[in-house]
């Protein structure tokens, strides 16, 4: 289980924000790269990550740094020609960072849907308005169930030899059935719901929301921490120390004491949650080793 | 200072020309344990919703109910809500958000209460119910009995001060109904809360309660201290069916010397102090079949999943013509895979199924539909379609003359408008159209009052002289026991032993039923009651 993890979801809601806004902002190899190492070092925390997994990325960002070169042709070194187009060294160049920087913003969504499992949704959602998040709590609660009855619907009426799948005339009517038997089932069903909820005083004055989650020291801590490293960011954003001109030829940001800043603070920030992970792996291997 | 007070209540829908409650007075003290009894249709739950201002339905209504000496109609809404808390029927359905922890919340969001205040008060009431080792898990992963436990700790987590249940323990299985109601019994006991439930289950809930009411087509006809009542009662043609079945010996054994017993322990002494036991055993004769076989189990393994458990394990049976199987086994034991598994829709990975000498896995274009085997499911609404009975019967082209219950007087309802009884019987209909020679039965039995119980049980029994055979599965022993020529026990996905039900239930202490409990060692093979009292005339029935 991931330590990171079981911070405060405000926590964890801002570096996620911070770490894929930056990446999307700048379209630049460093940040694409480092992004990606700290996305997936995030996921190897919480899962194994698989060839499964891998392999369509590595697709996917083949396909989009081939793609450009083949559309773009601007950009003065030109590589060789294809069809009586130029493929440039500049083109390919972008291709490569605008598609790696989507591999990269894929692994850190799919590391956030890991991370934020639906009791922190809800409790980021219910400081905004908890009527909203009981909305989503019912709405996870009522589609499985939907579905279930669903499979009890269709197996019923298999047994009753009204469930038939040999065309597809006779397969739509079978799914309508279904569909009809499960729309009255919920509307009657849902009538007891709502008895028990009105039962309950759903609806007399305002609503307070329970959470699960506290907010720590150790979360304020480590807010501050990150906030103070995505200021220089920030800054260098608006400053184009991570914008890269591409075309007509290729130009890296000026090299000054803010740029450098900017590059250092964007790394750090992104590291932030293994550096976390590291220091809590280490205090408990000197607790257990003091046993 | 009497905790509710109804004076003179009567009340009508707004479009029935006939009271549904007429003239009801009683009241109840802080502390009482009452529980409210009667036919279905008498106006009970009608009553009991009036008690909750959130749920009173509108219609005539006349007299006052009085909650701690003030109108229920000008109590404020929070008091309303918080202080009468009210638990249904249905497990399901009354949840309402997805982790249990959230479901304990629930209410104590609504009222608007700090933070902190509902962290204790959610963690008290997992506390006391022992909800804490499932406090983070989804609510669709607990089972029935824990779902209506979860149901009842989000209701008293707002402190009630009356608690009000209808049926609650209808839809649960025997042995989570036992720990509902002992649950309840803790409540009323350790915290005093007073509680009012309908229930029709009334063996083990008679002897816990301190007060019973009684209502008969919306009039009060008894209202005072349980034993009173029950001994009142034991002359009710269709009441008394309801009732203990130490009770029920008491009554039909026709000796006037009260107290009327109302445990399994109090009916074994009122036995053991009234009757001789010089005859032990009942001439039975032995149940002999000569009939072939209809549907064979050979080895049957199946599972659900390729990662997950075998649920049948070498599962072998046969089913004879002619005859009613009751299968018998607690959760989890296989009992409604083992029928779909019989009708096709499920098929097993290895052993053999055989329907008619042939196998299963032979029928094609379900001929097995038509004329060959019906399974009625556990959840009846899964089968209606339509908006009136009528409707439901012409879809399948339905013959009242083949079957052996009227329901002509139930054309014009909507089939979720009917009770749960006649639901089971219109169901039952609709599956019997297909004109089977084979029927299943998953659990009819669930939700049924005494009499409903009863009326099933006849309906199966004509069936059964039209020559039809009938598999049921059940949690209900007593039913059991009454309806089937044999009963099998399944156990972890096979069958351990098939018998005449007074064969197989005289060899149980436990899984059995209430009479074999109370004549056990007194009497060696009384399963019914009937068998109890036919052993108590034989031994002369004259007071020691």
């Amino acid at each position: 289980m991931s330590s990171f993890g079981e911070r405060n979801p405000f926590v964890l809601l801002f570096y996620y924000a911070a770490v894929s806004v930056t990446a999307m902002a700048a379209v630049n190899p460093l940040t694409g790269l480092f992004t990606l190492f700290g996305a997936l070092a995030l996921n190897a925390v919480m899962s194994k990550i698989s060839l499964r997994f891998l392999l369509p990325l590595l697709l996917l960002f083949l396909i989009g740094s081939l793609i450009n070169p083949l559309f773009y042709h601007n950009g003065v070194t030109i590589l060789f020609f294809l069809n009586n187009n130029p493929i440039t060294l500049e083109a390919l160049l972008y291709g490569i960072s605008a598609s790696l920087m989507l591999v990269a913003v894929i692994v850190l969504f799919r590391a956030f849907s890991l991370m934020m499992t639906a009791d922190k949704l809800l409790y980021l959602l219910s400081s905004l308005s908890p009527k909203t998040a009981l909305l989503l709590s019912s709405t996870l609660r009522f589609v499985p169930l939907f579905g279930r009855q669903m499979r009890k619907i269709e197996m019923s009426q298999k047994a009753l030899g009204l469930f038939e799948k040999d065309n597809a005339i006779d397969s739509i009517r079978s799914h309508a059935r279904v569909g009809s038997i499960l729309l009255t089932w919920a509307l009657e069903n849902g009538i007891v719901t709502a008895d028990s909820m009105e039962a309950r005083g759903y609806g007399i004055g305002k609503r307070t929301s329970f959470s699960l989650f506290r907010f720590r020291r150790e979360d304020g801590l480590l807010l501050l921490v990150m906030a103070l490293l995505f200021l220089p960011v920030l800054i260098g954003l608006f400053c184009g120390a991570f914008s890269i001109t591409y075309y007509p030829q290729l130009q890296p940001p000026l090299r000054s004491p803010l740029t450098l800043t900017a590059y250092a603070s964007h790394i750090l920030l992104v590291i932030t949650p293994i550096l976390y992970e590291g220091k809590e792996k280490i205090k408990w291997h000197f607790l257990r080793s003091s046993i | 200072m009497a905790l509710l007070t109804l004076e003179h209540l009567s009340f009508a829908y707004p479009n029935r020309q006939t009271n549904t409650l007429t003239d009801i007075s009683f009241s109840l003290d802080p502390g009482d344990f009452a529980v409210l009894i009667g036919e279905t249709g008498s106006g009970k739950s009608t009553l009991l919703r009036m008690l909750k201002k959130q749920l009173a339905p509108r219609g005539k209504k006349s007299g006052r109910i009085l909650y701690q000496d003030q109108p229920l109609d000008a109590l404020d809404e929070k008091t309303a809500a918080g202080e009468i808390g009210f638990v249904m029927q249905n497990p399901e359905q009354q949840i309402v958000t997805d982790k249990v922890w959230h479901e304990l919340a629930f209410g104590l969001e609504n009222l608007g209460l700090p933070q902190e205040l509902i962290r204790r008060r959610v963690a008290e009431s997992a506390a006391f119910f022992g909800l804490e080792d499932c406090f983070d898990q989804r609510t669709d992963s607990l089972s029935g009995g824990q779902k209506q436990l979860l149901n009842l700790a989000a209701v008293v987590a707002m402190r009630p001060k009356l608690l009000l249940l209808d049926e609650p323990t209808s839809q649960l299985d025997p042995l989570a109904a036992a720990a509902f109601l002992q649950t309840l019994q803790r409540l009323n006991r350790e915290l005093s809360m007073t509680i009012l439930l309908i229930e029709h289950r009334l063996e083990d809930l008679l002897p816990m309660s301190s007060k019973t009411i009684v209502l008969e087509s919306g009039r009060l006809i008894a209202c005072g201290q349980t034993r009173d009542i029950a001994e009142k009662l034991s002359g009710h043609p269709i009441l008394s069916l309801a009732l203990p079945a130490a009770s029920r010996l008491y009554a039909q054994s026709k000796i006037g010397a009260p107290p009327c017993p109302l445990t399994i322990r109090e009916g074994r002494l009122f036995l053991e102090s009234h009757f001789r036991n010089e005859i032990k055993t009942l001439p039975q004769e032995r149940y002999a079949n000569t009939a072939k076989e209809i549907l064979s189990f050979r080895d049957v393994f199946f599972r659900y999943e390729k990662k997950g458990d075998d649920i049948l394990r070498g599962m072998s049976f046969s089913l004879y013509e002619g005859e009613i199987l009751c299968l018998l086994g607690g959760n989890g034991s296989g009992k409604s895979t083992t029928l779909w598994n019989a009708c096709g829709v499920l098929s097993p990975y290895s052993g053999k199924i055989c329907f008619d000498g042939r196998e299963l896995r032979s029928y094609r274009n379900r001929s097995l539909c038509r004329g060959g085997i019906s399974l009625l499911p556990q959840d009846v609404q899964t089968v209606f379609l339509r908006s009136t009975v009528r409707e439901e019967l012409a879809d399948v082209s339905f013959d009242q003359s083949l079957f052996p219950f009227d329901l002509t007087p139930l054309s014009e309802r909507h089939p979720y408008d009917l009770s749960g009884g006649e639901q089971q019987l219109v169901a039952l209909a609709k599956v019997m159209a297909s004109s089977p020679r084979l029927l299943l039965l998953d659990e009819p039995t669930k939700g049924l009052d005494a009499f409903a119980k009863k009326q099933l049980m006849t309906v199966l029994r004509a069936l059964k002289e039209r020559g039809m055979t009938v598999l049921i599965v059940t949690h209900d022993v007593e039913f059991a026991a009454e309806t089937a020529d044999r009963c099998a026990f399944l156990f972890r996905g096979e069958i351990l032993s098939a018998d005449a039900p007074n064969a197989f239930f005289a060899q149980n202490s436990f899984y059995t039923t209430a009479a074999r409990r109370m004549s056990d060692g007194f009497y060696d093979n009384a399963v019914t009651l009937r068998d109890l009292l036919s052993l108590c005339e034989l031994n002369g029935g004259s007071p020691l």
